[in-house]
C-alpha cells in the first residue's frame, strides 16, 4: 500500500539527481500572483505531465521552467528553479543561456517562413552566429531529423520551405529544430492540440523515443494523452476566477488515474465538475 | 456538466443498479433455499432452478454495459474502479446464484430421506449465517459502506466452524447408520456450497473496501483452506 | 429562358426566385444611354459629362426596378449596389487614365535626345532657334537633382525611420513609445512648405542665410518620408506572427538576433513596399525644394553646394516663365512631368519585383 503523506504537493524523492527542481515559485505578472508556490522534481529522462482546467497557470508554469514568461511585460517570479543544481533566476543569469538549455515546443508549429527545412533545423545554432561548416551541419540535420522522426519523409527536399509540410510534420520539424541544439529539457506545451489523431500519435511515439534523451515536460489538455504518455503527473488546479493557480497533487500518473488522493483530482479526472 | 458525461454517469448508475438488484436477489435466494432443503420441496425447487436462466442473462446484460462503457468512456480513478470491480462482483453473483441452485438440486436428490435434528439444526444455522453474511456484503455495496464491508472477514469464521461441526455431524450420522452415503455425499456438498456462498460474501465486501478506499485488501483466505490437504473434500479426517 | 414572373415580396418560402434574363441588362443600359445622350443634347448640345450622369442614373434607377419585380427585393439591392460600386469605381479610373493620358500625349513631343541629355544652359544661338520654334534645352539637371535629392532623403529617412519601427513594435512599452507615436502621427500632417522651411532655417542656422543645396532639400524631404516609413515598417513588423519571435526566443537566441534574423526576413516585402510609396509621396515635392535647394540651369551633382533643380520645380518654373515662345516652355514642362511619371512607375516596377523575390515562400 503507497504511503499516504499529508503532504500532497511534493512528489516522491527520486533516487536520483532531478534535472529540474523547483522550489516555492511564485510567478508573478506585475502585481498579480498568476501562480502560487509550486515545489515538485523534474526526473531525468522521463516524460511528466502537467494537467488541469483552463486559466490554473499549467502553461505559465512550464513557461518559468525557461523564462519563455518574461516575454510578458512585468513578468517575475519569486523562489527559485534549479537546472542541474544551478539556479536558473539567480543575480547575473541571462535568459538566453537558461532557454539554449531548456528548449521549447508550442501549440502550434511554427517553422521559419524564410527559411528552408533545412536551414530551419539548424537554425537554432545559425542564428546565435555558431559557425559550423557544412559537413557539421549536414550532420546535425540529420541526426536532429532522425531523431524526430522526420528524416525518412524530407531528405530528399531539404531545401524546400519549412511551411510546406503538413501539420504533424511542420512539428516534428520544431522538435528537430528543438532538440538540434542539444537541450537537456524539452518543453512542449499542448503539442498536439492542433494536430489530427494520426499525427497526434506519431508525436507520442515520437516522445516515447525522445525520453531516453531528454527530460520531457508537457502541458496538455487531453487527459488519455497524459495518460499515456506520462510517467509522473502533476495536477493543477484554481479556485476561483482572479485567484493564482496551484498545484493539487503530483504523482506517479497510473496513481493520479486510479486511485488520486485529492478529492479534487479525482474530480477532474472523472469529469466530475465539467 | 456537459452532456455525454450525463449519459456516463447515468450508465455508471445503471450498472450499480444491476448488481445492486442481482446482489438482493441472491440474499432473498439463500434463505428460500435453505427452506427449500428442509421442507424437500420438489416444486419450490423447480422453480429456483428454472429461475437461473434470467440471472444469467442479467448479468450477461449487465456485462456489454460495462464492456461499452470502458471503450467509449474511458473512466478512471473512482469510476474505473466501480466498473472493473462490477464485473468481477457479477461474476461472483453468478456463481452464488448457482450455487443455491445447486443446494435445490442436492435437495431433490435426498428427497424422501428424513434427516435428524441435529442435522436439520445445522443447516439452518448455515442457512442463516450464510444469508446473513451476504445481506451484509450486499448492504455494504448498495450503501457504499467500506466499514461494513471491513468486518466481514471476522464474521465468515463462523460459517467455517459450522461446516466443521455439520461436516463433523454427518460423519457421526453416517457412522451410526442414521443416514446412508447419498445423502452423505449430497449433505456435504451442501455444507460446502454454503460455505462458498460466505466466501463470495467476503468476496463483495473486499471489491467495496477497493472501489471505495482504492487498495487491495488481503485476499479472504478461510482457515479450512490453509489446512487443507491435497484436495480432500472432507478436510482432516475424523480420527485426527 | 423566359423570366418567371414571380410575385414581388414572396417571404422566402420557396428556395427559387425568379432570374433575370441576361439581356435585360444589356437592353436597360442601351436604352439609358440613348435617352442621355438625345434628352442632353436635345437641352444644351453635346455635353459628355451630363449625358453620362443621366445615363447613369437612369440604368440604375431602371435596373433596380427591372430586379425587383422581376427577382425579389434582395436581388434587387443586390444588382443596385453593384451597379453604384460600378459607377464609382468608373468615376474615380476616368480621370487617372485621363491624367495618364494627357501626360504621355503632351510630353512625347519632348521625348527626344537633347531632352534627356541636356540641361537649360543654353547658347544664344539655341535662343534663336528656339523663337523659330525648335526644342531647345533639356531635363538632364533636373532628372539628375530629382535622384541626388530624393536619395539623400532616402538615405536619411529609411534608416531612421525603420529603426523608430523597430523600436515602437519590439521595444517600446512606456511613455517614451506613446510620445513618439505621437510625434510620428503629428509628423505625417506637417505641410510640405512648412518642412522645407524648417529646412531652410536648419542650414541657414549653421552656414548663413541665402543657402541654398541639395543636401538642404533631401532634409527637407526626409521630414515628409519618414513618418511614412514608420508607419508601414511598423504595420508590417506588427504583422509578423508573434509565434515566430517565440520560437526564436525558446531557441536562446538573444532579441536583437531575433529581429535582424527572423522578424525583418519576414517582414521585408512589406517594408520595402512601405519605402516605395514613401519614396514616391516625396519625390513629387515641389514647394519645399524651391525654398532649399532653388533653381538652377546647369547640372549640379554636388549636393553640398549650390543650387540644384529637380523634375517638379523644373516644371513649375517652365510653365512660369517659359520664354519666348511660350509653347517651348510648355513643351518642356510637360516632357518633364513625364519623365517623373515614368521614374515613379520604373520605381514601383522594381518594388514589386523585389518584393516578390524576398518573400518568404511560407507566407501566402
Amino acid at each position: 500500500m503507497p504511503a499516504q503523506t499529508a503532504d500532497t504537493t511534493h512528489s516522491e524523492v527520486t533516487s536520483v539527481e532531478p534535472v529540474i527542481s523547483v522550489k516555492n515559485l511564485n510567478i508573478y505578472y506585475d502585481k498579480f500572483l498568476a501562480v502560487r508556490d509550486v515545489t515538485m522534481e523534474i526526473a531525468p529522462r522521463s516524460i511528466t505531465a502537467l494537467i488541469g482546467p483552463s486559466g490554473c497557470g499549467k502553461s505559465t508554469f512550464l513557461r518559468s521552467l525557461n523564462r519563455m514568461h518574461e516575454v510578458i511585460p512585468k513578468a517575475r517570479v519569486d523562489g527559485q528553479v534549479f537546472l542541474n543544481g544551478e539556479g536558473t533566476y539567480g543575480p547575473g543569469v541571462d535568459p538566453v543561456t537558461v532557454r539554449r538549455r531548456v528548449g521549447m515546443v508550442f501549440q502550434r508549429p511554427n517553422p521559419f517562413p524564410t527559411m528552408s527545412i533545412y536551414e530551419n533545423v539548424v537554425a537554432g545554432m545559425r542564428l546565435n552566429a555558431n559557425r559550423m561548416s557544412k559537413a557539421e551541419a549536414d550532420e546535425v540535420v540529420e541526426r536532429s531529423l532522425v531523431g524526430a522522426n522526420l528524416w525518412d519523409e524530407v531528405k530528399d527536399r531539404l531545401d524546400n520551405p519549412g511551411s510546406g509540410l503538413s501539420g504533424g510534420q511542420q512539428q516534428r520539424l520544431c522538435i528537430a529544430r528543438a532538440i538540434a541544439v542539444e537541450p537537456e529539457v524539452l518543453l512542449m506545451d499542448e503539442p498536439c492540440s492542433a494536430l489530427d489523431p494520426i499525427s497526434t500519435m506519431a508525436i507520442e511515439a515520437l516522445m516515447e523515443q525522445l525520453k531516453d534523451r531528454f527530460a520531457i515536460v508537457i502541458v496538455t489538455h487531453n487527459m488519455q494523452q497524459a495518460a499515456r504518455v506520462s510517467e509522473r503527473t502533476a495536477f493543477f488546479n484554481i479556485d476561483g476566477p482572479g485567484q493564482p493557480g496551484h498545484i493539487v497533487e503530483m504523482d506517479l500518473t497510473e496513481n493520479i488515474f486510479s486511485n488520486p488522493r485529492e478529492k479534487a483530482t479525482s474530480d477532474y479526472v472523472t469529469g466530475r465538475f465539467g | 456538466m456537459n452532456d455525454v458525461r450525463a449519459r456516463f454517469h447515468e450508465d455508471l448508475e445503471h450498472i450499480r443498479k444491476q448488481v445492486s438488484t442481482i446482489g438482493a436477489y441472491i440474499v432473498e435466494l439463500i434463505p428460500k433455499v435453505t427452506d427449500i432443503m428442509l421442507s424437500s420441496d420438489l416444486k419450490a425447487a423447480e422453480v429456483v432452478i428454472r429461475s437461473d436462466k434470467d440471472i444469467d442473462e442479467r448479468v450477461l446484460e449487465t456485462e456489454e454495459l460495462i464492456l461499452k462503457v470502458l471503450a467509449l468512456q474511458s473512466p478512471v480513478a473512482g469510476d474505473l474502479r466501480e466498473v472493473t470491480s462490477a464485473l468481477k462482483i457479477l461474476s461472483d453473483m453468478e456463481r452464488s446464484a448457482d450455487l443455491a441452485c445447486n443446494i435445490c438440486k442436492a435437495s431433490r436428490r435426498i428427497h424422501g430421506y428424513e434427516m435428524d435434528p441435529k442435522l436439520r439444526g445445522l443447516i439452518q444455522k448455515l442457512g442463516d449465517q450464510a444469508a446473513r453474511e451476504y445481506r451484509k456484503a450486499v448492504t455494504s455495496y448498495v450503501n457504499r459502506d467500506a466499514m461494513e464491508s471491513a468486518a466481514l472477514g471476522d464474521i465468515d469464521e463462523l460459517l467455517d466452524n459450522l461446516q466443521r461441526q455439520f461436516l463433523q455431524q454427518i460423519i457421526e450420522s453416517h457412522s451410526s447408520q442414521t443416514i446412508d452415503l447419498q445423502v452423505a455425499v449430497q449433505l456435504t456438498l451442501v455444507a460446502r456450497f454454503y460455505e462458498r456462498l460466505g466466501d463470495h460474501a467476503v468476496n463483495l465486501a473486499n471489491r467495496v473496501r477497493f472501489i471505495e478506499e482504492g487498495t487491495f485488501p488481503e485476499l479472504h483466505v478461510s482457515d479450512r483452506e490453509l489446512n487443507e490437504g491435497a484436495g480432500s473434500p472432507f478436510g482432516p479426517t475424523g480420527t485426527d | 429562358m423566359t423570366a418567371t414572373m414571380s410575385p414581388p415580396q414572396s417571404h422566402a418560402s420557396s428556395l427559387t426566385t425568379g432570374k433575370m434574363p441576361s439581356w435585360v441588362p444589356v437592353a436597360i443600359c442601351v436604352l439609358s444611354i440613348v435617352v442621355g445622350v438625345v434628352g442632353v443634347y436635345s437641352i444644351g448640345g453635346f455635353k459628355w459629362g451630363w449625358m453620362a450622369i443621366v445615363a447613369a442614373h437612369l440604368y440604375l434607377l431602371l435596373v433596380t426596378i427591372a430586379s425587383r419585380v422581376i427577382e425579389d427585393r434582395r436581388q434587387a439591392t443586390d444588382r443596385a449596389m453593384r451597379t453604384v460600386m460600378t459607377i464609382a469605381f468608373t468615376t474615380v479610373t476616368i480621370p487617372l487614365i485621363s491624367v495618364f493620358w494627357k501626360v504621355i500625349a503632351e510630353g512625347a513631343s519632348r521625348f527626344d535626345r537633347k531632352f534627356f541629355t541636356g540641361s537649360m544652359r543654353i547658347t544664344p544661338e539655341d535662343m534663336l532657334a528656339q523663337m523659330e520654334g525648335a526644342q531647345v534645352g533639356g531635363a538632364l539637371h533636373a532628372m539628375a537633382g530629382t535622384l541626388i535629392i530624393t536619395a539623400i532623403a532616402g538615405i536619411i529617412s529609411v534608416p531612421l525611420g525603420l529603426l523608430t519601427a523597430i523600436y515602437l513594435v519590439e521595444y517600446g512599452k512606456g511613455k517614451l513609445a506613446s510620445a513618439v507615436t505621437r510625434m510620428v502621427d503629428v509628423m505625417t500632417g506637417i505641410p510640405s512648405i512648412v518642412a522645407g522651411l524648417f529646412a531652410y532655417a536648419l542650414f541657414e542656422l549653421f552656414l548663413g542665410p541665402g543657402t541654398r543645396s541639395g543636401l538642404s532639400g533631401g532634409v527637407a524631404l526626409s521630414l515628409l518620408m519618414t513618418p511614412v516609413v514608420v508607419r508601414s515598417s511598423e504595420e508590417m513588423i506588427r504583422l509578423v506572427p508573434n509565434e515566430l519571435r517565440e520560437a526564436s526566443l525558446a531557441l536562446g537566441v538573444a532579441k536583437w538576433r531575433t529581429i535582424l534574423k527572423v522578424v525583418l526576413p519576414t517582414a521585408v516585402a512589406g517594408i520595402l513596399t512601405g519605402i516605395t510609396l514613401a519614396i514616391a509621396r516625396v519625390i513629387g515635392e515641389t514647394a519645399p525644394l524651391l525654398v532649399t535647394a532653388g533653381v538652377a540651369q546647369d547640372i549640379n551633382l554636388n549636393p553640398f553646394s549650390g543650387r540644384m533643380t529637380t523634375l517638379p520645380v523644373f516644371s513649375y518654373y517652365e510653365y512660369v516663365q517659359p520664354g519666348v515662345p511660350p509653347e517651348t516652355g510648355i513643351a518642356r514642362a510637360w516632357g518633364a512631368a513625364m519623365m517623373l511619371v515614368m521614374i515613379v512607375a520604373v520605381l514601383f516596377t522594381a518594388a514589386r519585383i523585389m518584393s516578390h523575390a524576398l518573400k518568404p515562400k511560407g507566407l501566402k
